[in-house]
């Protein structure tokens, strides 16, 4: 490196002006030429408006550090609030994806395994799997912040149904193409692969109207889910005319599916009515 | 426009609260204006039950609240309180693999914080507030336990509330951490805050309430707490049989409690002495 001394170094004015960027090009070059062989001048320009440009550029690193969320997820979900409450980050995408994922596999993994005991147990006892996930999204524990969320405005059923719809939208897409991909090698109606998903919802609102009242959710959804098992159980050691086979058959009739739909459509209109009591009245 | 300096932050009139067959706070009442209010007792007197009742995520078998003059039985009213307000939880549960800055910010989408620069800033700021500045970016998961209350408290305090809800704020704050704190909370109007630690009492409450068995047993500023023990505070060197309570103090002396013999040292009584005091006659 060139170490030659010199009579001549840049002024203050050029040298401030250097150290903020604003000097013209021919100037800059020649101070920077300068600056090269004059430990003097350099030590001058480091104290020459410097730090505030340094504090600049930390401001700036730590702006794109902080950045809430980075990725096209991220960017996505940090502009609608609606999923940065619900798939924030990715544990919270694979919990949403977890839970579609459980409600489609259950009876496609039954219809490929394809026995048929097995598979008519497994729709018979499907219904439960959302009743679960509908019990447990009320736990405090469900939620990422805990008790702390339940004080916030946003707290209470829109929140609780905004994971529910999220879930429930998901499994409908993620269900028709399934429906699709079995109909293909299963010959049984691909209309009898479905035929529990209205009785598991009816269950599932019937635990969100609970969420209502003073009941625990979660209880309520055992109590529901273990009536549910015990009358399949039951079913299985019945007369032929009450085995699984018959109890799938006696699930996908239209009688029985608008059944369920009434027991959806009314829950739910009862738990929009009573939505201001869920996370207030609640003992636990 | 109203006028609001007038209206007392808190007005709780007779609340009660069953369990089963334990009454958790039985006809409690209270009145507050803006300051720290620390909430005495303990466990099991019906601090948390009360505090979560403030929290708005507790409904009374009985009685009334106003919170900032608005009442939260009113769904409306409810979701209007919840704005202005930040609530610590006795075990927030916070979510082990977010980071604290994913926490504060979710915990500011739920308050309805939808500008994302907004809440970058103000996430940055409560946990650089709260001495987090450093592991911001590490799973919580590898926090220590005082860190996580650190992580929980900056989440309550998300748009600088004029209620905050405390339960126990302090715990596994280090002495550094619990002065800090108290710079923290004079940046809310008003503090309600439960506490084992009655020397915290002293150092941050301009009022003070203490409970026992689920009703308020004493009312005041904690130098008038001190002063129940006026005159029945007394030290020897050996162990007084006439003492309803007796202790050794670090110096090796033993400082006794109630009506102190003729010739004893009366000595000025400490905030300890007048809740040990008050604790006494509460069982006898």
């Amino acid at each position: 490196m060139n170490t030659h001394r010199t009579n001549w170094h840049v002024d203050d004015e050029d040298l401030a002006a250097y150290g903020t960027g604003s000097l013209a090009s021919v100037p800059a070059t020649s101070v920077e030429a300068h600056l090269m062989g004059c430990q003097g001048c350099r030590e001058r320009l480091a104290r020459t408006g410097q730090p505030q440009d340094i504090e600049d550029a930390w401001l700036t690193l730590a702006d794109a550090v902080d950045r809430p969320s980075t990725g096209p997820l991220g960017r996505f979900t940090g502009r609608h609030n609606l999923l940065r409450s619900s798939i924030a980050t990715p544990t919270m995408v694979a919990a949403a994806l977890a839970g579609i994922v459980l409600v489609v596999a259950v009876p496609l993994a039954a219809a490929v395994v394809a026995g048929d005991a097995a598979l008519v147990a497994l729709l018979v006892g499907a219904p439960l799997a959302p009743v679960a996930a509908a019990g447990l999204a009320y736990r405090d524990w469900a939620d990422p912040a805990g008790e702390i969320s339940l004080a916030t405005a946003s707290a209470g059923l829109p929140l609780v149904a905004k994971r529910a719809v999220l879930v429930s939208v998901g499994a409908l897409l993620a269900a028709g193409i399934s429906l699709l991909v079995v109909s293909t090698w299963v010959a049984a109606p691909a209309a009898l692969f479905f035929s529990w998903c209205l009785p598991g919802l009816a269950l599932s609102a019937l635990v969100m109207l609970a969420g209502t009242t003073r009941l625990d959710p979660l209880r309520v959804a055992l109590g529901l889910g273990l009536t549910w098992a015990a009358a399949v159980v039951a079913g299985s050691w019945a007369p032929r005319s009450l085995r699984p086979e018959a109890v799938l058959h006696l699930l996908a009739t239209p009688a029985l599916q608008a059944a369920a739909l009434s027991v959806v459509v009314v829950s739910l209109f009862a738990t929009v009515a009573r939505r201001d009591l869920v996370s207030y009245r609640r003992t636990a | 426009m109203t006028i609001l300096t007038s209206v007392a932050s808190l007005e709780i009139d007779e609340l009660t609260k069953t369990y089963g067959r334990t009454k958790a706070l039985d006809g409690v009442s209270l009145s507050a204006g803006r300051g720290v209010i620390g909430l005495l007792g303990p466990n099991g007197a019906g601090k948390t039950t009360l505090l979560r009742m403030v929290a708005t995520v507790l409904a009374p078998d009985s009685g009334s609240l106003r919170l900032l003059g608005l009442d939260p039985a009113d769904p409306g009213q409810r979701i209007e309180i919840r704005r202005r307000l930040g609530y610590l939880p006795q075990s927030p549960g916070l979510y082990a693999n977010f980071t604290p800055f994913d926490l504060v910010d979710y915990v500011a989408v739920l308050k309805e914080h939808t500008d994302r620069d907004w809440r970058r800033d103000e996430t940055r700021r409560l946990l650089e507030s709260v001495g987090l500045a450093d592991v911001m970016h590490q799973k919580i998961r590898r926090l220590s336990g005082g860190m996580k209350q650190r992580v929980a408290l900056a989440a309550a305090m998300v748009g600088s509330p004029d209620l905050l809800v405390l339960d126990e704020p302090a715990n596994g704050l280090d002495p550094d951490q619990r002065l800090q704190l108290r710079s923290l909370l004079s940046q809310s109007s008003t503090v309600l805050m439960s506490t084992h630690n009655i020397s915290e009492v002293g150092a941050l409450c301009q009022s003070v309430y203490v409970m026992f068995s689920g009703r308020v047993r004493f009312a005041g500023t904690p130098a008038e707490l001190a002063g129940l023990a006026v005159g029945r505070v007394w030290e020897d060197d050996s162990q007084d049989p006439r003492a309803i309570r007796s202790w050794m103090t670090a110096t090796g002396a033993f400082r006794h409690l109630g009506e102190p013999p003729a010739g004893a040292q009366v000595v000025d009584p400490t905030l300890d002495d007048g809740y040990l005091f008050l604790a006494r006659q509460e069982h006898r």
